[in-house]
């Protein structure tokens, strides 16, 4: 009766295991293979999940149109368009466009770049830029022009000899409102950029992913597993000592 | 004898923290390391442009594009000075380096922007790239002992310190 008992339970036990056998297997293989399957840089666009991660940004995006271009911040990450610019931990201060270049302030550089957003190369103190940038603007000559907290600046054609001026008839560059489109597709990207799926596959190996009740689920399934164990010993003995038994009467 | 251990704990702790805080920065902005290397007489940048058939050696270099198509530099006779970048782990790490008639004369760590790794920046990691020379497979000629704990910091100095090299080859040959 008692080792009937006990094999049910072990039956219940192994059914109710072989779930998350299956998952922790296949979780586990594959963070074995992270480099073989490029998990860390291969990244999540699937928005339940980004959702389910409550990935967002701190702020709302801050967009400028320059020329034909959307230029975007989200919080620290500067887009040109849908390409994502180094992050140097400095505060964009706009952009303007001459002929087929862009010029992108930032707090102590500028950076520079073609139509097709190649960088051509990032410009600071080193190059004669001028720090503490505040706005950037351009006048009806083409002329570059940079605020900072205390002077203006003009620039020569190359953008590397700045002289101190005066204000005058400068187009500072703005934030303008981009069509919604734009602004869902860049925080897809955004989003997206924040979510490796290392990271996911990682976090339901160990139950994570469902927060702390993941972890007491995993827990419960650690119980499960050692009880399984105990289970399927014990009746293993059990039945040895009946089948010992019975050859015995024999 | 567990108030001792608490207050050990809770120093070893502010003092992980704190150095973690100081141990990014910048430690020496590239005007002072130019004036530093050219002895307060800095020679007019030069640029460089990355031509098409530059890109494929300096992808074996870094194991990716370098971003930018154009870059400056500073030379005198057969020395030249470089401020490149690379990404450690996530943000780019801004280092000065000098090259005397195709060796490392100095590296030094300017801009550390990263929360590890920053280990790098002291003399016991950077002096060992003195003499360094460029093999033809683009690799440092030298063994460079790396820093537990500061894997990609390394690796992203000596991609910068063989692209210094190659770049100043490809200046005087």
């Amino acid at each position: 009766m008692k080792l009937q008992l006990i094999n049910n339970w072990h039956k219940i036990l192994g059914m109710i295991a072989t779930i998350f056998i299956i998952v922790l297997s296949i979780t586990g293989f594959l963070l074995l293979h992270t480099d073989d399957f490029n998990l860390q840089d291969n990244l999540v666009a699937n928005e339940t999940l980004l959702n389910w991660y409550d990935i967002k940004p701190d702020q709302s995006p801050v967009t400028y149109k320059v020329g034909s271009k959307w230029i975007t911040v989200i919080d620290d990450q500067v887009y040109f368009e849908e390409q994502p610019l180094p992050n140097y931990n400095e505060t964009f201060h706009g952009a303007v466009n001459r002929d087929s270049f862009y010029v992108l302030a930032f707090e102590n550089s500028i950076d520079l770049l073609t139509e097709d957003g190649e960088r051509i190369e990032r410009l600071t103190n080193i190059h004669g830029v001028p720090q503490g940038i505040e706005s950037i603007g351009i006048n009806s000559d083409a002329g570059i022009y940079l605020k900072t907290s205390n002077n203006y600046f003009v620039s020569d054609l190359n953008l590397t000899n700045w002289q101190a001026t005066i204000q005058q008839d400068i187009r500072w560059s703005a934030r303008s409102e981009a069509p919604e489109s734009y602004i869902d597709q860049i925080m897809q990207l955004y989003r997206g950029s924040g979510l490796p799926m290392e990271r996911v596959i990682l976090d339901l190996h160990s139950g994570r992913i469902l927060g702390e009740l993941g972890i007491w689920l995993v827990d419960i399934v650690v119980i499960i597993f050692l009880a399984l164990s105990f289970t399927g010993w014990w009746s293993w003995f059990k039945r040895r000592a009946l089948q010992k038994e019975i050859d015995e009467d024999y | 004898m567990i108030k001792t251990r608490k207050t050990l704990i809770v120093t070893a702790f502010l003092v992980v923290f704190v150095s973690s805080i100081f141990a990014k920065g910048t430690y020496q902005e590239p005007n002072d390391f130019l004036l530093d290397v050219f002895t307060g007489d800095i020679p007019q940048v030069k640029k460089i442009w990355i031509q098409k058939d530059l890109q494929e050696d300096i992808n074996s270099i870094l194991g990716h594009n370098l971003g930018v198509l154009r870059l400056s530099y500073w030379q005198r006779d057969n020395r030249t000075a470089w401020i490149l970048e690379e990404i450690g782990k996530t943000l780019p790490i801004t280092v000065g380096i000098v090259v005397n008639d195709n060796k490392i004369e100095r590296i030094n760590i300017l801009i550390f922007r990263e929360s590890r790794g920053w280990e790098v920046r002291y003399p016991f990691f950077t002096e060992q790239f003195t003499s360094a020379t460029l093999t033809s497979k683009y690799q440092l000629d030298k063994g460079i002992d790396g820093i537990s704990g500061a894997t990609l910091s390394v690796n992203a100095v000596k991609k910068l310190a063989a692209l210094a090299l190659f770049f100043h080859q490809q200046l005087v040959k």
